[in-house]
């Protein structure tokens, strides 16, 4: 049981960010999670206490907080961009948008691990069990898919999911994909029971960006997964909703699945997704009463909103798992560590968080906060030394690295306001020191597929998607394996043992020791990706929605808990 | 006439043509990015960025002619993108789009109806403001109303359409808590109210917008038309002032307002792309920019074609109207 070669980690989104990617639905999906964003305290069971400037504060709210649901009633939610198809099958980046949004909505999945908990809540599946490192089986429980024709609303079995699994690792992967770097193999025992066999003991199998990933393990109807004329344009799943009806990819109409395997859930009749692609129609259609709920791009809308409604809507914040960073290419001058330190020092996170989100965030380790089991403690001496801002500091680790003032060093960024913005402030933090920055605007499509893409940078700053599990935000300092390296072209053997170490512990508790030891190591190598700072988030949603769940972020449509109170 | 009108539409598929050759060039000579890159992703081989190459022709020779290594030193291809794209654009079938794989033309159809509402009520409001206040202008010269519809018109001129739509969002919005109807294009024969509720204020805006110039331009010509000879003469002879202004003076200043409608469309045409990304439309606007940020080449092609070919049949129906204005003009 060796270590074996995988791929390297880019974007697994289950939600994009709300100033989306490309245009697409995501946000419809970001709408929906506004209905589940209450304030959460921090985990009691963290040892950390999350420093500076504003905290998320409320309580944590599991769906029933409101009392027993009453059925009926549609739900209104803002879709941000229309959907390019209905088919979550490749090309890649262009399969995200809607492979998430039918994830969430018509697929159902074996199992699910909120992000909050860490707990793997089983869905279809009604027992899990692990007889050895590498291998997993499911037992099903008993479920029907939508009745469309040519499925008709027959029972789901094991074929189903093994197939499905099996056919999303046909597709080139968006990012780093566990069903091509990790899944070996998965068979249907029976109709019943499922069998994932590894290829080697990976400690985040079941979570959101591995096995669990919302988008890649969607359970479809066998018989259609190949079906190129009617999956662009129809899905049919096992989950609570049912797709109805959409122009085009826009405005789709979901409605309650009668059959779903959960008795009376979902509780709302429908969800209609209304576009709205404009962020200031989009808050306009929310003030009107036009949607239920909205996500607002700062404190500043949500707090004017509330003003303008009063106690008509909640409005809620949650500690977003997106960040922002600073990625440096592993190349002169960076291949220096005191040069990478000294730029780490010249970033200044509470200027940045003042300037960028009024100070509604948190500072950004090598594991964003919003990771709260496993982020390290504030006391933490790397951690502090991580955050510290200290010019004079910097110039003289510059000056020792022989640093050479006279060169102008390209900052790349693509054309997004909050990439272009937080380009800016790192450029003047930056020239405090004596560095010379020249900014590089991109387009969007250019920046991510050849500059990004292509390690075709000096220093770059952008916004990451957000991870559902540290898995991804560690996998990123990562070295080569095989003929690929990680974006920066960055390889630190000591940083691939301390990350390899945590994916590898099975055990909980100790990993989470080695999570944070992982980080540890990423400071005191100085890995050439300096992260800033998360945002929170605000949501609002009218105070006749209830049954919200906490902390499920863009997971929160997995709840079937939502219902109108509406006389 | 209608020699003189075939005889022009001959020439459509002439301009159309080398329109498309150009768009072509350009779209494939200026640097931008591999779309097996775009689409692969970051973690597709090298072999499979050649499988997407394959499966979207463009491994195939550029044009149907190339230069050769060797005597005749020209090398004629069976297949090549441009060529299979013009004889498939003849049949009608543009191709399909790189992010959805749907064909090019079902997803104009679709978003035509928008488009073309959006465009056609802003022009009737661009002409119906635009003539009216410039003969009103021009009428009350130096009068009060006067420098109030000249101010308007630089006015219109200078603010940006996207600022004024964004406003005619955030204002109602933050007075009166109310926003225009979500949720797509809805046809005015299954619902006029919900259409027109979509549909009228931002035609009202553009309209406006682009009627500014043609103010201004109606004004100059009027006031050249009201000092003419045989306009004393009407007024002399005691006819009505409305008589003396529409049937006199309106209609011999009316081939320079003609011309000027004719520029207003494409003003209003390019508006209409801001409007329906501002009001969420699913038009062919949207579906243009759309197209454009993710570099669907096949979109880009067509609707650069598309937009050749109308702004040829306007200028001809512009020309054409010529004649109708003044009996002078003959097409032979």
């Amino acid at each position: 049981m060796g270590d074996n070669e995988f791929g390297l980690r880019y974007w697994q989104s289950r939600r994009l960010t709300r100033r989306r990617l490309l245009g697409t639905a995501a946000a419809g999906a970001a709408g929906v999670a506004a209905i589940s964003l209450v304030g959460c305290k921090s985990d009691s069971k963290s040892t950390s206490t999350p420093s500076s400037a504003t905290q998320p504060a409320g309580k944590v709210q599991d769906g029933t907080q409101d009392g027993p649901g009453k059925p009926g009633g549609t739900l209104r939610i803002r879709q941000g961009g229309a959907l390019p198809s209905m088919k979550p099958f490749g090309p890649s980046i262009f399969a995200l948008a809607q492979g998430l949004f039918l994830g969430l909505q018509v697929f159902d999945h074996m199992w699910y691990v909120p992000t909050d908990t860490g707990v793997t809540q089983l869905f279809l599946a009604t027992k899990l069990e692990q007889p050895d490192p590498l291998t997993i089986i499911a037992t099903l429980g008993d479920a029907v898919f939508h009745d469309k024709k040519p499925v008709n609303g027959r029972k789901v079995t094991a074929k189903d999911v093994a197939a499905s699994y099996k056919r999303f690792r046909e597709e080139i992967p968006f990012g780093y994909d566990w069903h091509h770097n990790v899944m070996d193999d998965i068979v249907a025992v029976d109709d019943h029971t499922v069998k994932i066999t590894q290829k080697f003991p990976w400690a985040w199998v079941f979570t959101s960006s591995n096995a669990g990933n919302p988008w890649t393990s969607s359970i479809l109807p066998e018989e259609i997964l190949h079906d190129d004329t009617l999956l662009p344009k129809d899905a049919i799943g096992s989950g609570p909703w049912v797709l109805a009806s959409h122009e085009n990819g826009a405005n789709v109409q979901l409605k309650k699945f009668a059959n779903f395997r959960v008795k009376s859930r979902p509780l709302l009749d429908g969800i209609d997704f209304r576009l709205i692609t404009d962020d200031v129609a989009g808050l306009a259609a929310f003030k009107a009463g036009e949607i239920d709920a909205f996500g607002f791009n700062g404190k500043t809308d949500a707090d004017d909103t509330k003003k303008a409604l009063g106690d008509k809507i909640a409005v809620a914040s949650d500690l977003q798992r997106d960040y922002m960073c600073l990625m440096l290419k592993y190349e002169p001058p960076f291949t220096d560590e005191r040069v990478r330190h000294a730029f780490n020092l010249l970033i200044d996170r509470d200027e940045a968080l003042q300037l960028l989100v009024e100070g509604s965030g948190l500072k950004a380790g090598p594991l964003p906060p919003a990771h709260k089991k496993y982020v390290l403690p504030d006391d933490d001496k790397d951690l502090q030394e991580y955050f510290r801002h200290d010019i004079a500091d910097a110039k003289k680790l510059l000056d020792a690295a022989s640093f050479d003032y006279n060169t102008e060093i390209e900052l790349k960024h693509s054309v997004r306001p909050g990439d272009a913005q937080l380009s800016q402030v790192l450029k003047s933090q930056l020239e405090r020191g004596g560095v010379k920055v020249k900014l590089v605007p991109e387009d969007l499509v250019k920046w991510f597929s050849q500059s990004l893409g292509q390690s075709n940078f000096h220093m770059t700053a952008f916004q990451h998607l957000p991870y559902e599990d540290p898995d991804l935000p560690l996998r990123f300092f990562l070295g080569a394996e095989g003929e690929r390296k990680n974006f920066m072209q960055y390889q630190d053997p000591k940083v691939d043992e301390a990350v390899l170490a945590a994916a590898k512990e099975l055990d909980e508790t100790a990993r989470i020791a080695k999570v944070r030891q992982a980080q540890k190591v990423i400071i005191q190598q100085w890995a050439p990706m300096l992260n800033i700072y998360s945002e929170i988030g605000y949501g609002a949603r009218y105070s006749y929605v209830k049954g919200a769940i906490t902390g499920r972020g863009s997971l929160g449509t997995f709840n079937t808990t939502t219902w109108l109170d509406k006389a | 006439m209608t020699r003189y009108a075939l005889r022009r539409l001959s020439f459509l598929p002439i301009i159309v043509f080398f329109v498309s050759i150009l768009v072509f060039c350009l779209l494939r000579v200026l640097p931008t990015e591999d779309i097996a890159d775009v689409l692969g992703g970051q973690n597709a081989t090298q072999e499979q960025k050649e499988q997407i190459r394959e499966q979207y022709g463009l491994k195939r020779p550029i044009f149907p002619v190339s230069a050769g290594g060797s005597a005749p030193f020209i090398e004629l291809h069976r297949h090549s993108q441009y060529g299979d794209w013009l004889l498939d654009a003849v049949r009608g079938d543009f191709g399909q789009t790189y992010t959805s794989g749907k064909s090019v033309r079902e997803e104009f159809q679709r978003g035509f109806p928008a488009s073309f509402e959006i465009v056609a009520l802003s022009l009737t409001f661009s002409v119906i403001f635009g003539v009216t206040f410039g003969v009103i202008s021009a009428m009350y010269r130096n009068r009060l109303i006067d420098y109030i519809v000249r101010i308007f018109a630089v006015m219109g001129t200078s603010i940006p359409e996207f600022f004024l739509l964004s406003l005619l969002i955030i204002i109602p919005s933050y007075f009166w808590r109310y926003s225009m109807p979500v949720g797509g294009y809805v046809p005015v024969y299954e619902d006029p109210w919900t259409n027109l509720r979509l549909f009228l204020p931002a035609a009202l805006v553009i309209g406006i917008g682009a009627s500014s110039a043609l103010m201004r331009l109606v004004r100059t010509t009027m006031l050249e038309v009201l000092r003419s000879d045989y306009v004393r003469t009407a007024s002399a002879k005691g006819l009505p002032q409305h008589t003396v202004i529409i049937t006199h003076a309106l209609k011999n200043a009316g081939t320079p307002i003609a011309t000027a409608i004719g520029t207003g469309f494409i003003a209003v045409f390019a508006g209409s792309v801001i409007a329906e990304k501002i009001l969420s439309i699913h038009g062919v606007g949207l579906f243009f920019f759309t197209s454009t940020q993710s570099r669907d080449l096949p979109v880009i092609q067509f609707l650069a074609v598309y937009t050749a070919a109308v702004v040829v049949v306007i200028n001809l129906l512009v020309d054409l109207s010529y004649a109708w204005i003044d009996p002078r003009v003959k097409y032979s």
